[in-house]
C-alpha cells in the first residue's frame, strides 16, 4: 500500500490530481520522484565592497540566490561575472558564499542560502 | 517544551536524521513559494542593444520581491537564464554564439525589469517566464 502524504492547491483534487504542480506538498512512495521543498538556512543583507566572504557552515557547495541593490530601491538578481559589466557577481563553495563587487562604490547585497547540496 | 514539527523524510532516509538534507519537507525552515508567475510577450527591436522592458507586479506598496526569469524565443525550443545569451550555434572550436542575450532581471517596488540585446538585424519574439519567490 502505497503512503502518500498531500496538500493541494486550491482548485485541486487531493485524491485524484497527480500533477505534482498542483500541490504545494507532494509525497508518495510508489513515485521514484521526491519533489523536495527546497529548506532556507539563512538570509540576510550587507554592504560589500571589494570582496565580502559569508561563512554558511554546511561544508559542501549549497543552492543559493543572490541580489545587488545596483540603484536605489532596484534590485538585480545576480550569476557569475556579469555580462552587462555591472561589477557585481558572487561565488561560492563548501565554506563560503563569496561577495564581489568591483564597480568602485559600495553596494548592498542580499543573500539567501539554502540547505540543498547542489554537488 | 519539545519542540513540535512536522517532517518527511526522503525515500530510504530517516525521519529522525538531524540532515536537512534528507527531507522532502521540515517545518523548521522556510521553504521558498512561489508567490507571483506569469509571462510576458515583447518583441526586441532589431540590431539594438540594451532594451528595458518591465511588468508590474501585486506585491503589498513598497515590497522588493526576490524574482527569477527564464527566456524564450518564439522560433525557439530551449530557454536562457539572464546573464546569458539564446545559444543558437555551438562548436568546440567556435564556442558559443547567438544574437539574443538577455542581460539581467531586478526589481523594485513597482516593478520586474528585463533587459536584452539583440545583435539580429531584424525584430525578435521573445517569451519572459518570471517567477516572484519568498
Amino acid at each position: 500500500m502505497s503512503q502518500v502524504f498531500k496538500i493541494a492547491l486550491p482548485g485541486y483534487n487531493a485524491f485524484t490530481d497527480t500533477d505534482p504542480d498542483h500541490f504545494s506538498l507532494y509525497v508518495d512512495s510508489d513515485d521514484s520522484d521526491d519533489y523536495v521543498l527546497i529548506k532556507e538556512k539563512l538570509s540576510a543583507s550587507v554592504s560589500v565592497s571589494g570582496t565580502t566572504n559569508v561563512a554558511h557552515g554546511l561544508g559542501y557547495i549549497p543552492f543559493c540566490l543572490v541580489f545587488a541593490e545596483v540603484s536605489s530601491g532596484v534590485w538585480r538578481k545576480l550569476f557569475s561575472h556579469p555580462i552587462y559589466g555591472n561589477g557585481c557577481w558572487f561565488e561560492i563553495d563548501s565554506t563560503n558564499l563569496v561577495l564581489r563587487n568591483t564597480s568602485g562604490s559600495a553596494k548592498n547585497f542580499s543573500y539567501h542560502i539554502f540547505y540543498d547540496n547542489i554537488t | 517544551m519539545t519542540q513540535q514539527v512536522v517532517k518527511v523524510a526522503k525515500k530510504g532516509k530517516s525521519a529522525f536524521s538531524t540532515d536537512p538534507n534528507d527531507f522532502v519537507f521540515h517545518s523548521a525552515y522556510n521553504t521558498f513559494k512561489i508567490i507571483e508567475e506569469g509571462t510576458k510577450e515583447i518583441t526586441l527591436a532589431a540590431s539594438t542593444d540594451d532594451q528595458t522592458f518591465t511588468e508590474a507586479h501585486t506585491l503589498e506598496p513598497f515590497t522588493i520581491p526576490i524574482v527569477t526569469a527564464f527566456a524564450k524565443r518564439d522560433a525557439a525550443s530551449q530557454v536562457f537564464a539572464p546573464n546569458g545569451i539564446d545559444v543558437e550555434l555551438w562548436s568546440a572550436k567556435g564556442g558559443m554564439s547567438g544574437d539574443v542575450t538577455f542581460n539581467y532581471v531586478q526589481a523594485d517596488k513597482d516593478n520586474i525589469i528585463f533587459n536584452f540585446d539583440n545583435a539580429d538585424g531584424s525584430t525578435v519574439a521573445v517569451t519572459i517566464r518570471y517567477f516572484i519567490l519568498g
